[in-house]
């Protein structure tokens, strides 16, 4: 049977199929539409009157007027702002860097033949479980100086002499705050990291030590590599979690004391709810937005690379 | 699609989920069993510590409907989820009819129109049960026309541990600042874990802005203006009050080592631990040992304010039912506010809540539970009233600073920095308070 042939340019298609093509996309177009015009209507519109507003000065029950960049500008030389920027990259990154540190270690241990495994994963995996509230609460009480079970245990070990106010200075606030983030953010991390481990291959590492590789060498040649593409992964999501988390510093410090845990989230929470100035609280919200695109356009990117 | 097209709407989408950073809920609950046919009344009531409050405003909203014919449904609300909720149903023009608003709202909403004229219904009210108390109307009037109807009061006062006093050789509670300052030296032992003055100053601690008010008013100085117009913070009477603040916590040390982190909680668990021998607070905690601790409530002694160089000032806390110009049952509005303030019912609500709940008609003032030892300083400090904008008549603009917390934010950095002098505190509240008065 004598084949057909047909003589393409590469990257090109030929008449029928460009046709084919293009009614597929307009088909393609059409079965999304109600996804792009939900995401129109409960997305893009709002985002687009978000930053508009940005631009005004709107405050709650009155109408706005334009202002231009005024809102922004008021910000830049708001030494507050500044503050709660500093305050907002320390927290995040030093809560991520714990949090992957201390979850690899979690993961490592859990994927070891010990004891009551499956138990263990359950109670680690706990603080992530826990209503917000309910463990900032029990955190609050941690940290009192009135029956706190921190202050007792450093009281009975001789390590202090009196107790300690754990929210009462900024620096020991926002160590505070940054220990209770790291609590409840080791679990996601341990779990992501665990679940890479589970596909490394047995015979390798036992290829390995039968090379003579040390635990040391195993750790930095054979598990980093084979976990470091979800652990990068896991921090990312992590980081863009942490550069919004509210609720904990919220309910802990209210941003307190003189500012020292006050981030970006409770700055634009006080500025629109409290202070009611909208505007400007819109306008912390969108300059926070550029950095977190980036993150979550490079989680997507390589998620979808991934996939390929 | 293109894979960069996918890769971007997922980003947004993802951010817009990531971007919900928002707290829990409220807590509210509504009346149920609505009928569709009927019109509704919407009540948003703040969440009163005493269930049998709740559950009292809550039978008294179905009465009210039942014989009106109406819809009630009334939402409890914690104080401080009302904010975002007002914020938002504001903007979004869905405003309840009927609304609990503490006076510092009741002038904020005023001075964004938002707030219905109420002087007539005021009078209607008076005609029908007695007079109310002066100081509360006051502080929602504007402009000669008030917009809030009061509905109960609130005091700070002084707690003591009558067992440290007296084995620090006091039998009676200081009655000036000075005299606090004093009793609070000998009473503190940080080797025992004990401190004379339970005061805190945790960021957005309301406790410690009513309290600095407080003294800083019963010094004769002010965190405002006396004509509306001109600040008049930076004087010798605030820096005196701000200066023994300082020095209470700084040179004394007769502070718990926690307290300038303390939320409103701090100074209860603090009394309650026997932490502190002094605090000031509302009736709430009188209600709460009384129930849960009767040994430490026969211990508590309560005593008004002490008192500055002018005399004892109290800030006085009035809550107060309003009605959004918004309402489209602005009559209904009306008639539901002159149910909830008949005397012959409302006189039992109240009393269920003392001491923390206090009344609005002078007369119920006089009843015997309120001259009972442990609740008569509370109703005591009502002819001790002053509001915030004193030395002047409270505006939107005192209210403004109240909410801002600028004197929590001032005085946190002076007791946490050693190097910023009572002066530098108060030239920076002038300053603060000047710029939001010339805007």
């Amino acid at each position: 049977m004598k084949s057909l042939e047909v003589q393409t340019t590469p990257g090109t298609l030929p008449a029928s199929g460009r046709e084919r093509s293009k009614s597929g996309s307009w088909l393609a177009y059409l079965l999304m539409s109600p996804v792009l015009i939900y995401l129109l209507a409960v997305m893009a519109i709002p985002f687009g009157w978000a930053v508009y507003l940005s631009l005004t000065n709107k405050v709650v029950g009155v109408p706005e007027t334009f202002v231009g960049l005024r809102n922004y500008a008021e910000l830049l030389a708001d030494s507050v702002f500044w503050k709660a920027v500093w305050n907002t990259l320390v927290f995040t990154l030093v809560a991520v860097i714990l949090k992957a540190v201390f979850g690899m270690i979690m993961a490592l241990v859990l994927n070891e033949n010990i004891v009551a495994r499956n138990f263990f994963r359950v109670m680690l995996f706990l603080p992530w479980t826990i209503p917000t509230i309910v463990s900032v609460f029990t955190w609050q009480w941690i940290y009192s100086d009135v029956g706190g079970v921190l202050n007792a245990l450093l009281l009975k070990t001789g390590l202090i002499d009196s107790p300690v106010g754990w929210l009462a200075t900024p620096d020991l606030a926002m160590f505070s705050v940054i220990l209770v983030n790291v609590w409840r953010g080791i679990p996601f991390m341990g779990i992501a990291i665990l679940a890479g481990l589970q596909t490394v291959s047995k015979e390798m590492y036992e290829a390995a030590m039968l090379d003579g590789a040390g635990a040391i060498k195993r750790f930095f040649y054979m598990t980093l590599p084979s976990v470091k593409e979800v652990t990068i992964l896991s921090s990312v999501i992590t980081t863009i979690w942490t550069l919004n988390d509210f609720e904990i510093i919220w309910l802990l410090t209210r941003g307190g004391p003189d500012n020292g845990t006050q981030v970006l989230s409770t700055l634009s929470y006080t500025v629109g709810f409290l202070n009611m100035s909208l505007g400007k609280a819109i306008a912390i919200s969108v300059i926070t937005l550029p950095p977190l695109i980036m993150l979550i356009n490079y989680v997507t990117k390589r998620s979808l690379a991934s996939d390929k | 699609m293109k894979k960069s097209t996918i890769r971007w709407i997922t980003a947004v989408l993802a951010l817009i989920l990531t971007a919900g950073c928002g707290a829990g809920g409220t807590g509210g609950s509504g009346s149920g069993n609505a009928d569709p046919g009927k019109e509704t009344l919407t009540f948003w009531m703040k969440k009163q510590m005493f269930e049998e409050q709740n559950q009292m405003i809550q039978e008294r909203a179905q009465q009210f409907g039942e014989e009106h014919n109406v819809n009630v449904n009334v939402e409890f609300i914690a104080y401080e989820d009302f904010y975002p909720k007002w914020s938002a149903a504001i903007e979004s023009g869905t405003t309840p009819d009927v609304s609990f608003f503490g006076y510092q709202e009741v002038g904020q909403f005023y001075a964004k129109d938002v707030l219905e004229d109420v002087t007539d219904l005021v009078g209607k009210v008076e005609k029908a049960n007695g007079e109310i108390q002066d100081s509360l109307k006051a502080s929602v009037t504007f402009e000669d026309k008030l917009y809030g109807v009061p509905l109960w009061t609130e005091s700070t006062a002084l707690y003591y541990r009558k067992d440290m006093l007296q084995a620090a050789g006091f039998s009676e509670p200081p009655a000036t600042w000075e005299e606090f300052r004093e009793m609070a030296k000998a009473l503190t032992d940080p080797s025992k874990g004990i401190y004379g003055a339970g005061l805190g100053y945790g960021k957005g601690n309301s406790d410690a802005e009513w309290l600095t008010r407080a003294i800083i008013w019963s010094h004769g100085g002010s965190l405002d203006t006396e004509d509306g117009k001109i600040v008049v913070v930076n004087t010798p009477e605030t820096l005196q009050a701000v200066q023994l603040i300082r020095d209470i916590f700084i040179e004394d040390k007769v502070t718990p080592p926690s307290s300038i982190g303390w939320d409103d909680s701090g100074n209860n668990k603090s009394y309650l631990s026997g932490q502190s021998a002094m605090i000031f607070n509302v009736g709430s905690l009188a209600a709460t040992i009384k129930n849960d601790n009767p040994e430490l409530y026969e211990n508590t002694g309560i005593a008004m304010l002490p008192a500055g160089p002018k005399g004892a000032v109290v800030p006085g806390i009035s809550n107060n039912l309003g009605i959004f110009k918004a309402s489209k049952n602005k009559d209904l509005a009306k008639s539901f506010i002159e149910y909830m303030t008949d005397k012959s019912w409302y006189g039992t609500w109240v009393e269920n809540g003392a001491p923390l709940t206090g009344p609005i008609y002078k007369e119920l003032a006089a009843e015997a539970v309120w001259q009972e030892e442990k609740n008569k300083g509370f109703v005591d400090s009502i002819a001790h009233f002053a509001f915030l904008g004193y030395p002047g008549v409270y505006n939107p603009k005192a209210g403004e600073i109240y909410n801002l917390r600028y004197v929590n934010d001032v005085f946190q950095k002076m007791l946490l920095d050693s190097g910023f002098t009572a002066q530098q505190a108060v030239e920076e509240l002038q300053a603060k308070i000047e710029a939001l008065y010339a805007k």
